[in-house]
C-alpha cells in the first residue's frame, strides 16, 4: 500500500491540469484573445474575452446542445458547434481544420489561450464507507464534494440500526453506488466491522466496478485491507493518528481533483483542444467567489446551476463549498426523489400531490434537457431548488439564514423567469444580512466558471474581466426580520431617486413588496420597522437610512422589501400555504400558474 | 447559436432493416453463427453470473448473537436455498424481529460458528438469451452474443418495467385515452403482448399477470401504482424505488418483480397514448410484438424499443432519418404538455432571446392554433408528412 499524498501538488489543489499538448507547445499563457469552453452534459458554450481598448473585456458567447452524453457521448461535436456560433456572432475564425487557430492573427482571427471547464467527461463516483464515528467523516465527505465527485456516504445513507455495520445493507448500497473508489475510515467498531466492509468491497472490487481504494485508519487496518483488498484494488493509505484531519482532508480532494483531471485528459483524444487548460467547475467558482469577497469586501454566495450544482460561499473571510455533481434539474434529476416530496410540495402554489411531484421528476428524468415552458414547469423546478438550495447551504456548513450580502448565479437558461429565480435564491438560501441588505446578481452569460478558470493563469485578465463585464444586478432586497400577525404593519419606509422623484411605502409582515429602481440609478432609502422589526441584525425599531455611500443600486427588476422575516415559514394547512405562496408570487408580479 | 441541421429518428420506424444487438450481461457461451435464420425463440447464447462464487453472511453481528450460536438462529437447515431477500436467520431482541436476509438467491452451504458467518453460493442459473426477434445473425459478439439483422417496423418507448419478451399483439381497449381497467383482461390474453391504452392500474397488471399474459403496452402509468406492484407486502417510497445514487442506469426497474412487463409510451401519470403511436400499434394486430428493455447498467438515455419483425431479411432499407418540416408529425415532451400531438409547420429556426439562442419549431395542435416551440420539446412521431 503507498501512503497517501498529503502534501498538495500545486496542480492538483488548483484544480488545473494541462491537456495534452503538441510537441513543442507549453501550456497556454494568456495574452490578448482568450477562448473558455464551459462544457458539460446539457450544454456547451465557448466565451470569447479580447483587449478592448488596453482591457480585457468579453466579447461574445457561443452555445450549443451538449454531444458528450449518449447518443454521442464525446463533447468535441457540441464544443466545435460552439465555437462556429462564436465565429457567425463575430465575424473571426477560431478553427482552422481541426484545430484552434493561435496565436491570435493581426486580422483578429485565433486566440492566444484556450481554458476548458465544467465537466466535459461523467464525474467520479466514490464511496465512504466508515466504520465507528469520527468527526474526520465530516472533513472527508466535505473534501470529496468540493471535487467533481458524486459521493455515496454510508453514514448518511444506511440506517444506523445498532451501530454495526449490516453486511446484507451495505452490499445492497455499494450495488447502487457502483463507486470506483472506495475511501475506507476506520474510526472505532469491532474488527467484525472492518472485515464486514472489506469482504463487501472485495466483492464488488471481483466485479470489475471498484477500482482504487483510499484506507484511513492505523497501521494494523491498513494491513489488514492490503491483504483483503490489495490485489485487486489500487490502495493507499494514511494513518489519522499521525496527520492532520485537515491535511487528510486536502489531500483526498487533491487526489480526487487530479483523478478527474486526468479523466478529462485522457478523454480528450481529438486535437482541437491539445493545448488548452482544463480548470474544474468548483475550483472556478471558488476563484471568482474568494475575488469577489476580497475585492468588494462582501460576504458573497455564489451559486452555479448546470449539470450539477455548485455551491461557494466566502463570508468575512471564510470560504465554504460543496459541489453536487449528480444534483440538478437536467440529467441528474433523479437525484432530487432524495428530497421528500412534502418538501418541494410546501412551495407549490397549487393543489398538487406527492406524486405529482415525483412524477414530474421522473418525466423530466425521461427527458432531461427539454425547456420548460409553462409555468407550472418552473414554479415546480423553484420549487425543487429552493429545497436544493437550502440543503446545499447546510452541507457547506453554513449557518441556517447565512449573513450574506451578495449572491451570484448563473447561468440563466431558455424559458428562465428571473423574478422567479430571485424568488427562488431568496427562499432557498434565506440570506439574513446584518446590514438587511442583499445584492441578487446574476451571470447570465456564464462567466463566473470561465473567469475562475482563467483566474489561475492570469488573475489580472480575470480580474479585469470580473470587474467591467461579469455580473447583472437583478434586484436589491431588504431583509426584514421579526414576526408579527400577518397583515400587521412590519415596515413603511421611502425610496428617494437622485431624480427627485418619491415613492412611499408600507409593508405587511409576511408579504413582499417590489419597488422599480432601473439598473444605473441610485436612491436613498428610508426604512422605519415597526416594533419588533429590524432591518437585517440590526436593532428592532431601528430606522435605517440607506444614503450617501450606502444608496441602493437599481437592478433589473428594482428593489424588493421582504417582510417575511427569518427563517421564512409557511402555513401548515394546505389552503392557507398555497394562498400565502400565491400571494409573494403575486407581489412580485410572477403568474401563479 | 448556429442553426445545426440535426436529424432525428423518428419514434416510429416503418419497413427498415434494423441491426439489433442481443447480448448477455456476463461472459457467456454463444451458440449463434453468423448468417443463422433466427426466430424469437431461437438460443443465441447462455450465461451463468454467478458460478463460482460465493458470499459471506456476517450472521452473528446482523442479529447481535453470539457466533457460536448462530446455528439455532437459522431458518432453513444448511443446503436450503433462500431467494433473494429471504431471511437466512431470525432473532427476537425486545419488541423487535432482526433478520439477516439472502443479498441474492443462493443456496447456504455452510456456518462458521467461530466467526459467526456463513456462506451463500449464489444460484448459479443457466440463463439462455433468445434472439427475441425474426432475422438473420449479422455479427457474432464473442463471448456475448450478436447482432440480429432484422427487417419490420419498430417504436421506441420512454421506460418499461419488466424483463423482455415477445408475443403477438392484441387489442384489448379501443382507443388511446382509455384506462385498461381489470375487467376488460380476460383468458383470451393469455401470452400476448396487450394494446392498453392511456394506462392501468396496479390490479390490472395483477390481473394480466393472472391470465398469463407477457407484456401490456400503455400511454403513461402511475409510478405509485408500479411501486404498489413491485412490492406489494410494503410500501417503499418512491425514491427507494425510482433512485439511485447518479446516472448511468436506465430507468427500468425492478425487472424481477414485475408481474408483467409494462411498455410505456409517454411517461408517468395519465397520458394518452399519442393517437399515431396507437394507430400504429392496432393495424398490427395479431403480428409478434418483441419488446427489448434495457438492461440494468444501459445509459440512461436508452429506451425500450418494441419490433415487429418478418422472417424475410431485407437486403437493405436504412432507416429514414428526418428532420422538422411542413407536415411532420409530432409530439410535445416537457412534463406539461406530455404526449400533446402536433404537425410541424416548418423547419428548424434560430431564435435569439435574452438567454442566448435556441432552435425552435412552429407546430400546429389539433385545434387548428400554432405556435413555436423549441426544438428540445419535440419528437418526430413519424417520416410520414400530413399536409397543411
Amino acid at each position: 500500500m503507498t501512503g497517501i499524498n498529503v502534501e498538495r501538488s500545486s496542480d492538483a489543489s488548483s484544480g488545473v491540469e494541462t491537456f495534452p499538448t503538441q510537441a513543442g507547445m507549453n501550456g497556454p499563457q494568456t495574452r490578448d484573445a482568450v477562448l473558455v469552453v464551459d462544457v458539460d452534459g446539457a450544454a456547451a458554450r465557448a466565451l470569447l474575452f479580447d483587449m478592448v481598448e488596453g482591457s480585457p473585456r468579453f466579447v461574445a458567447v457561443g452555445v450549443s446542445r451538449s454531444t458528450a452524453v449518449p447518443p454521442l457521448d464525446d463533447p468535441a461535436p457540441g464544443i466545435v458547434r460552439a465555437i462556429r456560433d462564436l465565429e457567425e456572432q463575430t465575424g473571426r475564425a477560431l478553427i482552422d481544420g481541426e484545430q484552434l487557430i493561435t496565436p491570435q492573427r493581426p486580422n483578429g482571427d485565433g486566440i492566444d489561450a484556450c481554458f476548458v471547464t465544467g465537466m466535459p467527461v461523467p464525474p467520479l463516483r466514490a464511496a465512504l464507507i466508515t466504520v465507528g464515528q469520527s468527526d474526520l467523516r465530516r472533513e472527508l465527505a466535505s473534501a470529496a464534494r468540493r471535487t467533481t465527485t458524486i459521493l455515496a456516504d454510508s453514514t448518511e445513507d444506511l440506517p444506523e440500526g445498532d451501530g454495526t455495520v449490516s453486511s446484507t445493507a451495505l452490499r445492497e448500497w455499494l450495488a447502487l453506488a457502483r463507486p470506483e473508489t472506495v475511501v475506507l475510515l476506520c474510526a472505532g467498531g469491532t474488527p467484525d466491522d472492518w472485515t464486514v466492509v472489506l469482504d463487501a468491497v472485495a466483492d464488488l472490487a471481483r466485479d470489475g466496478v471498484v477500482r482504487s481504494g483510499i484506507v484511513v485508519s492505523d497501521d494494523a487496518h491498513q494491513q489488514q485491507a492490503a491483504a483483503a483488498l490489495g490485489s485487486t484494488l489500487d490502495l493507499s493509505g494514511t494513518d489519522p493518528s499521525t496527520v492532520d484531519a485537515r491535511e487528510i482532508a486536502s489531500a483526498l480532494e487533491s487526489e480526487l481533483r487530479a483523478a478527474y483531471a486526468r479523466r478529462v485528459s485522457e478523454a480528450s483524444s481529438g486535437r482541437l483542444l491539445a493545448a488548452a487548460r482544463f480548470v474544474d467547475r468548483p475550483h472556478a467558482v471558488q476563484s471568482v467567489t474568494a475575488f469577489l469577497n476580497r475585492r468588494m469586501g462582501r460576504n458573497v454566495l455564489a451559486v452555479s446551476m448546470s449539470e450539477g450544482t455548485v455551491l461557494q460561499a466566502a463570508l468575512e473571510g471564510r470560504g465554504a463549498a460543496v459541489h453536487r455533481a449528480e444534483r440538478d434539474l437536467g440529467s441528474g434529476v433523479r437525484s432530487l426523489l432524495a428530497i421528500p416530496p412534502e418538501d418541494v410540495l410546501r412551495w407549490l402554489p397549487a393543489r398538487t400531490s406527492t406524486e405529482d411531484v415525483t412524477q414530474w421528476i421522473l418525466n423530466r428524468a425521461l427527458r432531461p434537457f427539454t425547456v420548460m415552458e409553462s409555468q407550472a414547469d418552473r414554479l415546480m423546478a423553484a420549487a425543487l431548488q429552493r429545497e436544493l438550495l437550502a440543503r446545499l447551504v447546510r452541507e457547506a456548513g453554513l449557518p441556517e439564514q447565512p449573513d450574506v450580502d451578495l449572491i451570484a448565479a448563473g447561468p440563466a437558461s431558455p424559458g428562465e423567469s428571473l423574478m422567479l429565480t430571485v424568488l427562488t435564491l431568496l427562499d432557498g438560501i434565506q440570506p439574513t444580512p446584518a446590514a438587511g441588505v442583499v445584492s441578487v446578481a446574476a451571470d447570465l452569460e456564464g462567466m463566473m466558471v470561465s473567469a475562475g478558470a482563467i483566474a489561475g493563469s492570469d488573475p489580472a485578465y480575470a480580474r479585469d474581466v470580473l470587474e467591467q463585464d461579469f455580473l447583472t444586478p437583478l434586484a436589491t432586497c431588504i431583509v426584514i426580520t421579526g414576526s408579527a400577525p400577518e397583515g400587521a404593519l412590519a415596515v413603511r419606509g421611502e425610496l428617494r431617486r437622485e431624480g427627485g422623484e418619491s415613492t412611499r411605502f408600507s409593508v405587511p409582515a409576511g408579504s413582499l413588496h417590489r419597488l422599480p429602481l432601473p439598473e444605473g440609478e441610485t436612491a436613498t432609502l428610508i426604512l422605519e420597522p415597526e416594533p419588533g422589526f429590524a432591518v437585517g441584525k440590526r436593532e428592532p425599531g431601528e430606522v435605517v437610512r440607506l444614503e450617501g455611500e450606502q444608496q441602493v443600486f437599481g437592478a433589473e427588476l428594482g428593489v424588493i422589501i421582504d417582510a417575511r422575516g427569518r427563517p421564512i415559514s409557511l402555513p401548515d394547512d394546505r389552503e392557507a400555504r398555497v394562498a400565502r405562496l400565491q400571494s409573494w408570487l403575486a407581489d412580485l408580479g410572477v403568474p401563479a400558474e | 447559436m448556429a442553426l445545426q441541421v440535426t436529424t432525428f429518428e423518428p419514434v416510429i420506424v416503418e419497413d427498415a432493416v434494423f441491426l439489433i444487438e442481443r447480448v448477455v450481461r456476463t461472459a457467456g457461451e454463444v451458440t449463434a453463427r453468423v448468417n443463422d435464420l433466427v426466430e424469437p425463440e431461437t438460443k443465441l447464447a447462455t450465461e451463468s453470473s454467478e458460478a463460482g462464487r460465493t458470499l459471506t453472511l456476517h450472521l452473528a453481528r446482523e442479529l447481535g448473537v453470539a457466533p457460536n450460536t448462530v446455528s439455532r438462529y437459522l431458518t432453513k437447515p444448511i443446503g436450503s436455498a433462500f431467494q433473494a431477500g429471504e431471511a437466512v436467520a431470525r432473532t427476537r431482541r425486545g419488541l423487535r424481529v432482526i433478520t439477516a436476509s439472502a443479498p441474492s438467491a443462493g443456496t447456504l452451504t455452510a456456518v462458521d460458528e467461530a466467526t459467526g458467518t456463513a456462506t451463500l453460493a449464489p444460484e448459479a442459473p443457466t440463463r439462455e438469451l433468445p434472439a427475441l426477434v425474426y432475422g438473420q445473425v449479422d455479427t457474432v459478439l464473442e463471448g456475448r452474443g450478436a447482432l440480429i439483422r432484422a427487417s419490420g417496423a419498430r417504436l421506441r418507448g420512454t421506460f418499461a418495467v419488466g424483463g423482455e419478451v415477445w408475443g403477438p399483439l392484441k387489442v384489448a381497449i379501443d382507443r388511446p385515452d382509455r384506462e385498461l381497467t381489470p375487467d376488460a383482461i380476460t383468458p383470451d390474453l393469455s401470452g400476448a403482448v396487450v394494446l392498453g391504452g392511456m394506462t392501468l392500474g396496479a390490479a390490472a397488471m395483477r390481473r394480466l399477470a393472472e391470465v398469463s399474459a407477457r407484456a401490456v403496452i400503455v400511454g403513461s402509468v402511475s409510478e405509485a401504482e408500479v411501486r404498489r406492484v413491485l412490492s406489494p407486502s410494503e410500501v417503499l417510497p418512491p425514491a427507494g424505488v425510482w433512485r439511485s445514487l447518479g446516472r448511468g442506469r436506465a430507468l427500468a426497474a425492478g425487472s424481477e418483480r414485475a408481474p408483467v412487463t409494462v411498455f410505456v409510451t409517454e411517461g408517468f401519470g395519465r397520458w394518452p397514448m399519442a393517437a399515431p403511436i396507437f394507430d400504429f400499434l392496432a393495424r398490427r394486430e395479431g403480428q409478434v410484438a418483441s419488446l427489448l428493455v434495457p438492461r440494468d447498467g444501459a445509459a440512461p438515455e436508452a429506451p425500450p424499443e418494441l419490433y415487429f419483425t418478418v422472417a424475410t431479411v431485407e437486403d437493405d432499407a436504412s432507416i429514414q432519418r428526418i428532420e422538422p418540416a411542413d407536415g411532420v408529425v409530432a409530439r410535445l415532451v416537457d412534463p406539461t404538455h406530455l404526449g400533446t400531438v402536433v404537425t410541424c409547420r416548418g423547419g428548424v429556426l434560430l431564435e435569439r432571446g435574452p438567454f442566448g439562442a435556441q432552435e425552435v419549431v412552429e407546430v400546429e395542435f389539433t385545434t387548428g392554433t400554432r405556435r413555436r416551440v423549441p426544438l428540445a420539446n419535440l419528437e418526430l412521431l413519424t417520416a410520414e408528412a400530413q399536409s397543411s
